[in-house]
């Protein structure tokens, strides 16, 4: 088989984005159904495709990778674009933000998402990288007429700027370094011992990690984050939480396993670091905090915490704990901020904890999948998260890192607190305004459905899923 | 092999239908449900009982789970004792049931009532079919349950509620010791079937059989009401009077001995152990007599009688003779439901006054078939030849007699003379509920009648009670010893000597009789004025047999309020004071450290531009350090 069937997916996604501009151009007025379903249709075939083809060492004069943790990860990334799409359409419909654009740069985000999960090479991984976050800035300022849609992009945009010029410039070191742009070789050749190429590499490894941190939230990279969350529009904050976090988490895992035994030693102290600055910077705010998507925030930085855990108990444990974790990270986010996004009013995103006041009796649904995602989130048994949380601290134990584990547990059940006050809002409240809000549509009840019967299933029978990730 | 199957399941199926659609069935049909399926279960007990050609069986249904050496299944052992017993069970309980149709033809409750009933009958056939002891411990806490639930069936009166807690939590304790023993088997022999267990029971050490066998004593102890667990039995008798009947008399007391008959090939390899249960049996015998002869509540005489009957079985057992027990055990459940049927009449014409002084001579007047109905079952239980209980409790005491130590002969004496007192209170209960002038005494005008149902369901019971002897006769007859011959199969049964028997059996005739003739002279109508002479020549002696000893107020002192003063204290001080202001003092920390780093998200570009130097100069750092 042609190495340029591993491009496929990629092409199919720029093909749907092109063709979601190219349907804006010649129909006035899209049917908004036409274009999700359009948009759902491109994202199942890449979906179908990577699932067809064979897995295989590098390919394209080794530009990409494809086994199988890249495939899992890119089934994973379609499908947070594919839900996050179901959860945004009418969401998107309702507020007038449903243009052409929106369908067009989740595809296109999506395909730099892909990008960066194989990437085999460092320009892939600068340019995957930067090809999504370009797509983000725009859709975080989807809601062009509300100030603090606009502002969170331009605070998501500055140190975006910045920590992208910060990674370019780590790459180029490593470059300079090793004269070898291929991610695993490298990596490999920095630790050949010779002060001359280690120095270098590692202050090129250090930059690296800058951008990345960025991207993925990690204290102290992470203070954009409430105020980027709480401005961008429910949905779209979903898409970002988790199909970029976990795009970012699949190039850092091969990072990881490349890397050569010295410097591992030299990075495991650093990743020791920010997981528990992370965990704790995560954890901690979102306990007395009362604006809802800066908790949701906050605890998105938490949850990346604890998938830097899982990494870095991976050359003890293997995959399996932070794949998994991923894959209820993203659920859970996902179930979060879609069922904040149908909760919400027209005129403004829920955001205020009174708000959520007896929405648990008003508009049971959304409400019931937004519990479960939080009570997932807060690591409560019969759900994913907790089973993700479960198999993280077991692994990091087994690694040897007791007192990681301690402050995980920690900040759980600090976050545990926070969470619990919005159960109680939604729950126990009193409903201040009845029939805020539109009813979600079909395509959100899917979505909802979707998403609330796999937290709920996959927490009970984590087994399969676990067995395939081994 | 449907029949024990089907015996085990109809009453399950009645228990089910009741919880799930009982309150949408009309009364009749909930009545007719819960009677069938019993009655259903009998006529499986007897076909399996017709169908049973001698060999011991293990009839595997299921398996339930599988953790490491645990793998318990849904498991029945089929033989001569395990029908028998499910035999009797479920004739009694059919009985029971038809005459509970008629009590509590009143009652609104009448639906949870049957269900509990039902479930009851459900899981007493689990314990006497069961080869899995995880699965007899299945039927071993719902019988408790059920015994809990229907001692507190009329909730409305908090004594009631009480006592149901009382039977729940002593009968508990003793289960802590079947858990216990079931983890010991767990782990030595990996195996949780009664049938391994016994058949591998010589490879495990001495000591542990006799630990094993304490262990499972202290458990039966407290179903059986033993001592030292036997408290709550008297109390239960605040649950309507056919339960006292069937659950607190004939089957659910019975199951302790019953478990330990199953495992009696272990038991027995452990002389300590065997003695335990002969002390505890005796001991116990003679302490229930002496209380049941100074209490005043028909009920509670019974009670205490079927404490004290009990106690003869775990002699019988500890002196080693499973037949002459199990017999015990068959003859004890025909007269002591007929007595307490019989005591639910007596209620019912006294308009629910259970005090013995009340009733007199009227009564006999006014029922006079109840009269005859309770004459005949103090025969049997106080042992008066020719009824049941002269056979079955004097093969116990031969048994005792003849076992070979010192300390059983001993405890023959004492179960003689607890004998004596057990036709003394047997004949006190007649004489003064009968025969007595109860003027002055507060009782009802008229006597309300009784339904024909009930007084029915009495005379299958007395023609058992009576003839029950003829189960194991003895001698030489080819009549006789019909018991023995059945159970010759089952492990652990061994054939008495037979030299002195008839010495033994002239012995206890003359005691019942004595007894019969000293009751008469001390409560009979003769000595209709001074009825009460014996209370009133020691009313302190009198006092202390009434209490039980004054062993709830032992309890009491030494184990209940100690405990509660820990409660408080640990409720109080330990959890108030300490534990919540610790987790308060956290809670505000958090809260103080979460305030303090949400003031670091000031939303201003610069603070994160500040952060990702500080981060990156940190990186370094440590790199620096690591790499050097």
């Amino acid at each position: 088989m042609s190495d340029w069937f591993y491009l496929l997916p990629q092409a199919i996604l720029c093909a749907g984005g092109l063709a979601a501009l190219g349907l804006g151009a010649v129909l006035l007025r899209p049917a908004p159904g036409l274009q999700l379903g359009g948009a759902l249709l491109f994202l199942a075939a890449a979906g179908a495709i990577v699932l067809a083809l064979p897995a295989a060492g590098p390919v394209l004069d080794d530009m990409l990778a494809f086994d199988g943790i890249v495939r899992f990860y890119q089934l994973l990334i379609l499908g947070s674009a594919g839900l996050s799409l179901l959860f945004a359409s009418r969401y998107a419909s309702l507020r007038g933000l449903a243009g052409d654009e929106l369908y067009a740069l989740v595809l296109f985000a999506t395909l730099g998402m892909l990008l960066l999960a194989g990437a085999a090479n460092w320009v892939i991984f600068v340019l995957g990288l930067e090809l999504f976050t370009l797509c983000l800035y725009v859709l975080i300022a989807l809601d062009r007429g509300r100030r603090t849609s606009l502002e969170a992009a331009l605070k998501y945009f500055v140190p975006g700027a910045a920590a992208a010029g910060c990674l370019i410039f780590g790459v180029a070191l490593i470059y300079a370094a090793t004269g070898s742009l291929d991610l695993a070789s490298s990596l490999a050749s920095t630790a050949a011992g010779d002060v001359a190429s280690f120095g270098p590499g590692l202050a090129g490894l250090a930059l690296i990690l800058l951008g990345v941190g960025f991207k993925l939230a990690l204290a102290p990279f992470h203070l954009w984050a409430p105020d980027v969350y709480q401005g961008a529009p429910a949905p779209v904050a979903a898409f970002l939480a988790t199909g970029s976090k976990v795009a970012v988490y699949a190039a850092l895992l091969r990072l990881v396993a490349a890397l050569p035994a010295d410097a591992w030693q030299a990075l495991a102290p650093v990743f020791w670091l920010l997981s528990a600055a992370t965990l704790l910077a995560g954890s901690l705010p979102a306990l007395t905090q009362t604006r809802v998507k800066r908790l949701l925030a906050y605890s998105s930085v938490a949850q990346m915490g604890y998938l830097l855990l899982a990494l870095l108990a991976y050359p003890a444990a293997g995959p399996a704990p932070v794949m998994f974790y991923a894959a209820a990270y993203v659920l859970m986010d996902l179930g979060a901020f879609g069922s904040l996004g149908l909760l919400s009013p027209v005129s403004g995103d829920l955001d205020a904890l009174e708000g959520f006041a007896g929405l648990g009796r008003t508009r049971p649904w959304p409400a019931a999948v937004l519990a479960v995602s939080l009570l997932s989130l807060a690591g409560l048994p019969l759900t994913m998260g907790f089973v993700g949380k479960f198999v993280v601290f077991v692994a990091v134990v087994r690694a040897g890192y007791p007192v990681l584990a301690g402050i995980g547990i920690l900040g759980a059940v600090v976050a545990a607190g926070a969470y619990l006050r919005v159960l109680g809002a939604l729950y126990f409240g009193r409903p201040v305004h009845a029939g805020q809000g539109q009813p979600p549509g079909p395509a959100a009840y899917v979505a909802l459905g979707l998403v609330g019967a796999l937290i709920v299933l996959l927490g009970i029978v984590p087994g399969p899923l676990l067995g395939l990730l081994r | 092999m449907t029949a024990p199957v089907l015996t085990l399941l109809c009453p399950l199926a009645g228990a089910a239908v009741l919880a799930l659609a009982g309150r949408h069935l009309p009364r009749r049909v909930a009545e007719v449900v819960a009677v069938a399926v019993v009655l259903a279960g009998f006529v499986a007990a007897c076909a399996a009982w017709a169908g049973f050609d001698g060999q011991s069986r293990i009839l595997h249904l299921a398996s339930w789970f599988s953790v490491g050496h645990l793998a318990p299944s849904f498991s029945l052992k089929l033989d001569a004792l395990s029908l028998l017993m499910a035999l009797m069970v479920s004739g009694v309980s059919a009985l029971i049931h038809f005459y509970s149709v008629a009590y509590m033809r009143r009652d609104q409750g009448f639906v949870r009532y049957f269900c509990y009933l039902n479930l009851f009958v459900f899981s007493m056939q689990t314990i006497v079919m069961a080869d899995d002891l995880v699965f007899l411990f299945l039927g071993w806490e719902g019988v408790g349950f059920c015994s809990f639930a229907l001692i507190g069936f009329w909730s409305e009166d908090a004594a009631n509620v009480a006592a149901g807690r009382k039977a729940f939590i002593l009968t508990r304790i003793g289960d802590v010791a079947y858990l216990v023993a079931l983890a010991l088997i767990v782990t030595s022999l990996a195996s949780t079937s009664l049938t391994e267990l016994n058949a591998r029971a010589g490879l495990l050490a001495p000591d542990m059989v006799t630990l094993l066998g304490l262990l499972f004593l202290f458990a039966a102890c407290g179903k059986s009401a033993q001592l030292p667990l036997l408290v709550w039995l008297p109390d239960a008798m605040a649950a309507p009077t056919p339960v006292s009947a069937l659950i607190h008399a004939a089957t659910m007391v019975t199951a302790g001995v019953y478990l330990l008959m199953r495992l009696a090939p272990m038991i027995s390899l452990s002389p300590a152990a065997m003695l335990a249960i002969a002390a505890i049996g005796a001991l116990t015998a003679f302490f229930a007599a002496c209380a049941a002869l100074a209490q005043h509540d028909v009920k509670r005489v019974l009670a205490w009688s079927t404490v004290s009957q009990v106690g003869y079985m775990f002699l019988g057992l500890g002196a080693g003779d499973l037949t002459g027990s199990f017999f015990h055990l068959l003859v004890h459940a025909f007269f002591k439901s007929l007595l307490f049927l019989g005591a639910g009449c007596m209620i019912t014409a006294m308009h629910d006054d259970h005090d013995i002084f009340r009733m007199g001579a009227r009564l006999r007047r006014h029922a006079p078939g109840v009269f005859a109905a309770m004459v005949m079952g103090a025969c049997a239980l106080g042992g008066v030849p020719p009824a049941g209980g002269f056979f079955s409790k004097g093969r116990i005491l031969f048994a005792a007699f003849t076992a070979p130590g010192l300390a059983e002969r001993l405890l023959w004496v004492l179960a003689t003379a607890a004998a004596l007192l057990t036709v003394l209170y047997a004949f006190r209960l007649v004489f003064v509920a009968f025969f007595g002038q109860p003027a002055g005494q507060g009782g009802p005008e008229a006597l309300a009648p009784v339904p024909k149902l009930m007084l029915a369901m009495l005379w299958p019971l007395a023609l058992l009670a009576l003839a029950g002897g003829a189960l194991n006769l003895p001698g030489e007859a080819p009549w006789s010893g019909w018991l023995g011959h059945v159970l010759a199969g089952v492990p652990g049964v061994a054939a008495l000597p037979e030299d002195n028997e008839a010495l033994v059996s002239a012995l206890d005739a003359l005691i019942s009789l004595a007894g019969l003739l000293l009751a008469w002279r001390l409560w009979g109508p003769k000595n209709l004025m001074d009825w009460r002479r014996p209370a009133a020549l020691a009313p302190r002696v009198h006092a202390f047999f009434l209490s039980g000893w004054k062993l709830d107020a032992l309890y009491l002192a030494a184990v209940a309020r100690p405990y509660q003063a820990l409660a408080l204290w640990l409720w109080r001080d330990v959890d108030g004071r300490g534990l919540d202001g610790l987790a308060l003092g956290a809670a505000n920390l958090a809260g103080n450290a979460s305030r303090s780093l949400r003031r670091l998200a000031t939303g201003r570009v610069t603070a994160t531009l500040v952060m990702f130097a500080l981060g990156l100069a940190l990186i370094l750092l440590i790199f620096s350090v690591r790499a050097a």
